[in-house]
Formats: C-alpha cells, structure tokens, sequence
C-alpha cells in the first residue's frame, strides 16, 4: 500500500490566528520578493533563471494535483508540456502569432490529447499507472521526433515572436517576467483553491482509500480523469510559457527524463501542499545550473540528492519544515 | 526470399533471447521480492565493462563472462546491504526513485572509472565465425545468445522451482515470519536473492556487449528495453517474460523490415496497450 | 551519440584541474597595454565562452572539441594579441533548454566577448536564435545541419567553422559516381543529419551515376542491424554509402563485418562512419572503407603533423575531426581578433572581421562565405588503411574550396 496517504495525512496546524499568517504569510512574501526583481533591475540571466524556475514550478504543481492530492503517480507528465508547446510553436509559425489564439489552441489540444491518454491510463494504478504514462509519453517523444513534417523532428523549432492584437510583445526579458509570474501567481491561487474544494477533497478521498469512495458512490474513475485532464491543461500552458521564453522547442522537452525531474520536483519539494513543488523546482534548477558549470558529475549529486532525501524524509523539503515548525510551536498532534 | 525469411527469423530469434537475459534478472527481482530495481541497467553496463576489460588483459571469453557477472553479483549484494534492503516495505515509488537514484550514481561511477567512449567488447576466435545459411552468413554470436536465453530460462526456473533454496525463498515471499520462526535467515535469503538478480543482469552485460557496445547512456536504454519487456509479459513470471522476450523479438525485427516508419511507436503502444487489455473488467487496484 | 576511442583511460580526463575555467595569466597584465597597443581601454581579460557537450550522450564528442579548443589557446601562450584569455566552458549537454541557459549565462552574466563551440544541430538551431537577439558573435564548431547556416537566415553574428553536412557528403556522391558502380544502396539513421547526408549525396551522384538503388533508414540508436544487414544481402547491391555516426557506426561497422557483408560489398561512407574513434573502436572491420570529410588523420602537411603530435602529447590519444574542428573554431576567433588588435569592443565590426579571415588549418586553406556565414574548405575522400602500424583514415583524393550552396 503506498505510504504516500500516510504522509500527507498529518498536516500540524498552531493553534489560533498563528494560523492564518503562518499559511499565507510565506506566500505573500514569497510574491512579493518575486514581483520586486524586475522593478530593483536584477541582472538579466537571474531574471531568466527565476522565469525557468517559475515555468518549472506550475509544471510541478500540476503534477502535484495528481500526485500529490490524488495519488496517481505519473511518469509522462512533461508529454503534455511539449504538447503545449509545440502547439504554440505550430500555431505562432503557421496559422497566428497571436498568443492569445496560441494560448487558447495548445490548452485545448493539450486537453484534446489528455481526454483519451488519461481515459486509458487510469484503468491501472501503481507500478503500472507509472509505466503505462511513460509509455504514452514515449509515444508523444517519437512522434516529435519523426514526424519532421509537423515539429521540424530532431533539429527542433524556432519559434516566430508572438504578438497581441497585432503589436510584438514579450520581447523584452523584464516583459516577459512580468507575465510569467502573473501566470505563476493565478496558477498557484487556482491549484490550491481547487485542492481545498469539495472537489479537491474528493481527489484527497480517493488517494486516501479508493473502494471507499467506490463504496461511497462516487464515480472515481470520472474524478481521476478529471484531475488527470486538469493537470494536463495546467502542463500546456505552462509549456507555451515556455516558448515565450524561449522561442524553441524540441523533442528533448518530451523525453522521459524530462517528466522523472517533475516527479523528482514534487517529491523532494514535498508532495502535500502547493508550495512544495515549487520549493522542489527551484532546488533541481539552481542546483543543475550551478553544480553543471562546477563539475560533470552533476548526475551522482542528483542521485545522492534522491537517496538522502527519499530515506531521511519522504516528505521532501516541506516535510523536513512542518517538522521543525511542530517543534517550534507543538501543535494539534505533535507527531511528525 | 525464403532464406531471407529464414535469416529475419533467427535475427528475431536472437534479438527475443537478448531481450530475455536483459529481463531475466530483474523479473527474478520484481517477481520473488516484490522489488522494483531501476538500477538494473547499471548492473547490465558494470557487467560489461568489467568483463570488456578482463577480455582485454586475458584474452579470455570465459573469463571475462565469470568475472563480468561475479562483480554485478558482488555490487548487487552490497548495495542491497547498505541501501535497498530497508526499503522492502516501502511503497514503490520509493522503491522507484531510491534505485533510480543508485543508477545515476553508478552510471556516473562507471563513467570515471571507464571513460565517455564508446567501447566494444572483443570476441575473438571461434566466437567471432560466421556460419553460411543460405547465401548469407550469420554470426554464430548471436545464436550463441539464442542458446544462452534458452539456458538460463531452464537453469533459473530449476533453481526457483525445484531446489531447497528456491522454495524457501518462495516461501518467505508469502510468510516471511514464519520462515524466520522456522529458523531460516531471512535477511540473507533477501540478499542473496538480489543478488542473484544483479548477476544475471551483468551476465547479460558481458554477453549482450559485443552487439549493444558499452557507453555512458547504455544502462537508463537497457533499462527502458527491460522495462517494456517486463511490463508486456507481467512482473514477476519467468516464462510471461521468456514469452514478452519472443513477442517483441518477432514484432520488432519484422516490424524494421515491413514497417520500418512504425516500429519505435510501436513498442510503446504495444506496452500501452497490454496493460489496457489486462484492465479490463477488474478495478485499477487490482491488477497483478 | 558517443565516439568511441581506444580502449586508453587516463586521456579521458581533461589536464586542466578546473574544468569550468581554463585561465592561465601570461606575466604581468600591465605589459600588454603598455605595448602602446592603440585604443586599448579594455583592461582585463578576452573572455571566450565555450558551450560543449561535457556530459550525455555526445560528451565524448565534447571531450575532444574542448581538448582541440584548449590544445589551440594552450600553444599561442592564452594570449590573443597580447592581451590574456580566458575560457570559460559551459556544458549543454546536447540539449537546447541547456544549451540556452548555458548561452544566456555566458553572455548576459559572464558577459563573455564572442561565443564558441555547440555540437548537436539542435542545439545550433537554437543558440543561432539567441545570439541574433543578443547580437553576440558565435563561431561553432559542430552543428553541422544544413538549414541553420542558409542565405536566407544569414545572421551577421553567427558563423560555422567546422562543415555542414552537405559539404561532407556532396563531394563522395561526385567520387563515387565517377568509380562507375551500377547499383547503390544508401542507408543512414533516420533523423535530419542522417537524411540530409544521404539527400546530398543522392544529388550528386545521380548527376552522373545511376539512380540511387534502394535506401535503408533504421531508427537512430538501433541496436540490432540484422534485419536491415539481411535485407541489404538480399538487394545485393555493388557498393552500400552510408550515413551512420557515434554507437550507431561502430555497431554498424561491427555488424556489418560479422554478417560477412565487409568483403563482399564495399561499404563507403560519410566521414564520421569510420572516424579516428570508430577506428579503435571496431578495429578490422572498418579497413578499406572509403569515406569523406573535411580532415584526415593522415592528411600529410607540417601543420597537421604537428597538430597531432602536440595532441597526442599532451591528451595520450589519438584526435578526431572534432578535435581538429575545435581547434580551427579557437583559431579563427584568435586570429580576427588578433587582426582587430585585441579590441573587441563592437561585435559588429568583430564579424566583418571574421569574414575577411583566410587561414591556413590543420585540415587545410578555409576562409567565409559571406552570404551563409558557412566555412569554405577543402573536402577529402579518405580510406581506412594502415599508417605507422596503426589503422587510420589516408587521404586518396582532394576536393577545394567546397562551398554550401546554402539555398
């Protein structure tokens, strides 16, 4: 039986009005710092690095609503970032580089694509949900790769600048900042708004204990889809923010290993909450980054990284925080 | 065309045996000790690489082959000491992500101590003959693996099946208490067990070589090659594998002849597509 | 994918301590300036931002263009016109997300004077992208597909110093049309470079030859090449070209060998077939396999001599054309800078002066195309035989002044 459930079970909250600042206050703060940067002119490349982070993070939290909150484990997650941002990408260079029309198209074939992916794969759970996503998004990556016709195969695709009612936009990296947080922010509210609904609460039921839900008389196959099809939407979009940035796409964006460091981005980060994964895609970025120009063996500190952190503490790096916050203020059951 | 028919069927042949040697170990794995071992490709590459250099310094096949696996052996039973064995009653994405996390470890390890090239493992002598069937010559190699596969089903079948050993490890899968209570190490069955597993693997290391080559990025290729393979036949049976191996084999080397566009979609969607049909009429919890 | 290498371990790892930063300071900074070099308010360092495949599957590929890039600054004593280098390497891994990061790095936080290297054509594509918008100027050293250095998306900021695969290929088709083989059978991996490859070669050889028999395209990374090696036995073709390069050639090569098709149909070939790396990789197999590309190992000029020697003496391994293209990429970003006295202060007039460069290489004469920024070089047709006891690739025919027509 997965240890998830056990996991994300006990969520310590102080006592009182603690409790309202102490959930929202690190978020405000956290937005505030970000929405600062452009204004106090930090260095172009840090811009772009917090841009990549931010895309990475809606990424994981999308993830999150399907890990996380309903326990379906998924290794084909970044198909439907590529998706998204080849059909962006198509759209900007054959049809309009208005990036409304761009935004409104890959989302919705994102969520085309998703409808029949996900009706498929929820049928199993597991070892099997994982392999059977991976095996989608396999098929997602040799298709990008071989229909040249379509994403220009191995080589990629350049990307035409999008525009907005005619007029460039987003060609300044400061631009495309600020948009890019803008999505980030509404992302973060939407995602966590939708896991503390009623329909949330349904998602957490059927991660909790299935057959009881089935019991219950909820169509829990129609729930998973549904989270599985909003997470894929969230995954589009956040690959045409991607290509906003970036003017490029490539087949890389859909390789399994692509979807393994979302995964690796929710977990370490701590699959529970929202912030969780965004905390998990700014460690991965910055310690790629940094540790790629400092050594080669970037791939054994990724995997002692995965070692340490799945044997000390499942719960990622939220879970290591509740902890010490338990300490601090004891709590309703102080067991961690 | 008939010798060419002739001819694409011991290539599938061949290429289903390697695919099953590559399953081998970690279906013994998955099946016997409900583990899931994504650092099976590494063992695959420390086999090879260790037997390629053993093969260089003594000239010997033999050699090379009983020291390649002897090392995946040795490295598999100390990982399971140090690492995996306090992992045995986590779920499997813990599973998953630990020994996804060995296998970049290893593969970084394997990398310094071996170099970035691409590396072949000779094969000299008689192993290096081709025989005339038809007009066209076949590398004896390959039917050697073909033979291997073969071998290796029976001889670890008889092992699990029909040996003392075989049974109590059967048997503590089921009961591990009891066969504690009954004065059997458990703990040292575990091991021995997963070690066994990594020693098939660099068995096919060594063996598999002097087709696949050995460079950094082989062990995460092998690993998605088993994984399909042990996905399509269903975790934890010897012969479902040995049956995958054959599916695949056939579909794919006449795939590459008939339906050369389609084949790498294929695969995967064959794998999709197993695991639907075995969906059907069952909850999703409940699936072997 | 990888290049495979003689099975030698210790040249695998770099001489340099620092990988990330190769800086050695020649003397005291203060005697450049006081040279009276004119106009020279640039103190500091020419800073030259690498991007190389350090690790994945082309690091060896990497491994060897940063050897060549550090073996060229290495022996002008890291100075370009007095002035000391610094080179910064970065790793893409042969991805472009990487890649692009890595780029925006060196330029925007390193602030980096010119850019050099990228391998996979992927990659290329991409950075060719950035540096228009970033105004950067970028010499790469691989990213050989045809259709990122075209008339028509000619940047002033980006130029190609190694070859595009149509260069490679197009001087075989005219050789082997010319040795008057009846039936031809082509086969490459199937992705861009192996079908571009195998387009222009088609083109020119079906100028004067025959039309292209049949063509054969496996899957890139194919592991078993009995199927197709059985399907090529049955077509029986007189002579097989082939497009295949990294772990594809040398299992290629091998199998080829072991199917017993080596002797009895000759095989030929895009240059990287039967690289030097293949070469020690596959051993016999690859004997006698006529192949083309922009340098040869026994390409037979005190230039390439003492490139070698200097290679092998300080890497303890045999250089590859990535190698060389490396060290050609360092050169002609030292020598335009060197003709514009050390100031690199405008990457405009740094581009004019790089297409004003005609240099002598180890491969040979190479000056610029100014309407694709593309290298215009001399083309080799080589075959895999013995030199000085060990099997390497001679040169049996020359072609100059090899120009992509870049339509």
């Amino acid at each position: 039986m997965s240890t998830i459930e056990h996991r994300l079970g006990s969520h310590v909250i102080p006592p009182g009005r603690l409790r309202i600042m102490s959930q929202n206050l690190p978020t405000l703060l956290g937005f505030s710092v970000l929405a600062a940067v452009p204004i106090l002119s930090v260095n172009a490349f840090t811009q772009s690095l917090l841009i990549e982070i931010m895309i990475s993070a809606i990424l994981a939290m999308s993830l999150n609503l399907l890990l996380g909150q309903t326990g379906l484990v998924s290794l084909g997650h970044a198909a439907f970032f590529a998706i998204g941002a080849y059909a962006a990408a198509i759209c900007a260079n054959s049809f309009s580089s208005d990036v409304i029309v761009a935004l409104a198209g890959a989302v919705l074939i994102g969520v085309l694509l998703a409808i029949p992916i996900g009706w498929l794969s929820i049928r199993v759970s597991g070892f099997y949900f994982l392999m059977i996503t991976f095996a989608f998004a396999q098929m997602v990556y040799v298709a990008a790769f071989r229909w040249s016709w379509l994403t220009g195969g191995s080589d990629g695709l350049t990307v035409q600048p999008f525009t907005l009612l005619g007029v460039p936009i987003l060609q300044a990296r400061s631009e495309v900042y600020a948009y890019v947080l803008l999505a980030f922010a509404l992302s973060f509210v939407a995602l966590q708004r939708l896991c503390a609904s009623s329909f949330g609460q349904v998602l957490a039921g059927i991660r909790e204990n299935t057959k009881r839900m089935r019991a219950l008389g909820y169509n829990v196959r129609a729930y998973k889809l549904a989270a599985f099809v909003i997470a894929a939407a969230f995954s589009a979009f956040s690959g045409v923010l991607y290509v906003a940035f970036s003017s490029f796409v490539s087949p890389e964006n859909a390789y399994w290993t692509q979807s393994a460091a979302v995964l690796v981005m929710v977990l370490i980060g701590g699959a529970g909450t929202m912030i969780g994964p965004v905390i998990g895609a700014a460690l991965i970025l910055i310690l790629q980054h940094w540790s790629s120009s400092h050594t080669e063996h970037w791939n054994t500190i990724l995997g002692l990284l995965f070692i340490t952190v799945i044997w000390v503490s499942p719960d990622g790096i939220v879970g290591v925080g509740r902890r010490i916050r338990n300490r601090i203020w004891g709590g309703e059951d102080a067991r961690a | 065309m008939v010798s060419f028919i002739l001819i694409q069927l011991l290539n599938a042949m061949a290429y289903s045996m390697l695919l099953f040697v590559l399953a081998l170990g970690l279906s013994l794995t998955f099946g016997l000790l409900r583990f899931v071992n994504l650092a099976h490709g590494s063992f695959f590459l420390v086999g090879g690489y260790v037997g390629a250099s053993v093969i260089l310094a003594t000239h010997s096949f033999v050699l090379g082959v009983l020291t390649g696996a002897a090392a995946g052996g040795l490295i598999g039973i100390a990982l399971e000491l140090a690492v995996l064995r306090h992992f045995y009653r986590r779920s499997e994405l813990d599973q998953v992500i630990l020994s996804f996390g060995c296998a970049l470890v290893f593969g970084d390890l394997a990398k310094i101590l071996w170099g970035k090239d691409v590396r072949t493992l000779p094969v000299s002598g008689m192993l290096a003959e081709s025989v005339s069937i038809g007009d066209i010559q076949f590398p004896l190699y390959r039917l050697l693996i073909a033979l291997a596969g073969i071998g290796l089903l029976i001889l670890v079948w008889m092992v699990v099946e029909r040996t003392r050993i075989g049974s109590l490890v059967r048997a503590s899968v089921d009961d591990r208490t009891m066969v504690g209570g009954l004065g059997f190490d458990v703990r040292l069955l575990y091991t021995g067990v997963f070690g066994f597993g990594a020693l098939l693997a660099a068995l096919a290391g060594v063996i598999g070589a002097p087709v696949t080559g050995l460079y950094p990025g082989l062990d995460l290729e092998i690993l998605i090659t088993t994984l399909v393979v042990i996905v399509v036949g269903g975790l934890g049976s010897l012969f479902r594998a040995f049956w995958a191996a054959i599916l695949i084999g056939v579909c794919e080397t006449f795939g590459k002849t008939f339906l050369p566009q389609m084949v790498s979609f294929l695969t995967f969607a064959l794998m999709a597509a197993v695991l639907v049909w075995r969906s059907i009429g069952r909850f999703e919890e409940e699936i072997e | 994918m990888s290049k495979p290498k003689a099975l030698v371990y210790a040249s695998s790892h770099p001489a340099a301590p620092s990988r990330r930063q190769f800086l050695l300071q020649s003397g005291a900074l203060g005697i450049g300036s006081a040279m009276g070099l004119p106009a020279l308010a640039q103190a500091g360092p020419i800073k030259i931002g690498v991007l190389a495949p350090m690790s994945g599957v082309f690091s060896s590929l990497g491994l060897h263009k940063t050897n060549g890039i550090k073996l060229y600054f290495d022996g002008a004593g890291m100075k370009i016109a007095n002035r000391p280098v610094q080179v910064i390497i970065e790793d893409d891994e042969g991805k472009p997300q990487e890649g692009l990061r890595k780029a925006r790095k060196l330029v925007e936080s390193d602030n980096v004077d010119v850019l050099l290297g990228v391998l996979s054509s992927a990659v290329g594509y991409a950075i060719k992208d950035y540096v228009g918008r970033a105004k950067k100027v970028w010499v790469t050293t691989g990213a050989a597909a045809d259709g990122i250095f075209k008339k028509k998306n000619r940047s002033p900021y980006a130029f190609r110093a190694s070859l595009s695969v149509w260069q490679g290929n197009q001087p075989m088709g005219t050789w082997l049309a010319g040795q008057k083989y009846k039936r031809v059978l082509v086969t490459g991996p199937d992705y861009s470079m192996g079908r571009e490859a195998i387009d222009a070669f088609r083109t020119a050889f079906e100028v004067d030859g025959p039309k292209i028999e049949a063509s054969i395209f496996p899957p890139l990374g194919t592991t078993d090449f009995g199927p197709y090696l059985a399907d090529i036995k049955r077509l029986e073709p007189d002579v097989v070209y082939a497009s295949f390069a990294g772990s594809d050639a040398v299992r290629f090569v091998q199998q080829y060998a072991s199917y017993g098709l080596a002797g009895k149909i000759p095989l030929t070939g895009y240059g990287y077939l039967v690289e030097e790396d293949v070469i020690a990789a596959v051993g016999d197999a690859a004997k006698s396999v006529r192949n083309g590309l922009n340098w040869a190992y026994g390409l037979d000029t005190p230039q390439n001599k003492e490139f070698i020697d200097r290679y092998r003496k300080t890497y303890s391994t045999v250089p590859t054309v990535d190698a060389v293209a490396g060290f050609v990429g360092a050169q002609v970003v030292a020598k335009a800078i060197e003709a514009l006295g050390g100031d690199v202060k405008s990457q405009e007039v740094l581009s004019d002066a790089i297409l004003a460069l005609k240099l002598d290489t180890p491969r040979g004469p190479i000056s610029f195309d100014p309407e694709t920024n593309n290298v215009i070089q001399t083309i080799y047709v080589r075959d895999v035989g013995d030199i000085g006891g060990a099997l390497h690739n001679r040169v049996l025919e020359s072609y100059p002044n090899v120009r992509d027509p870049g339509t």
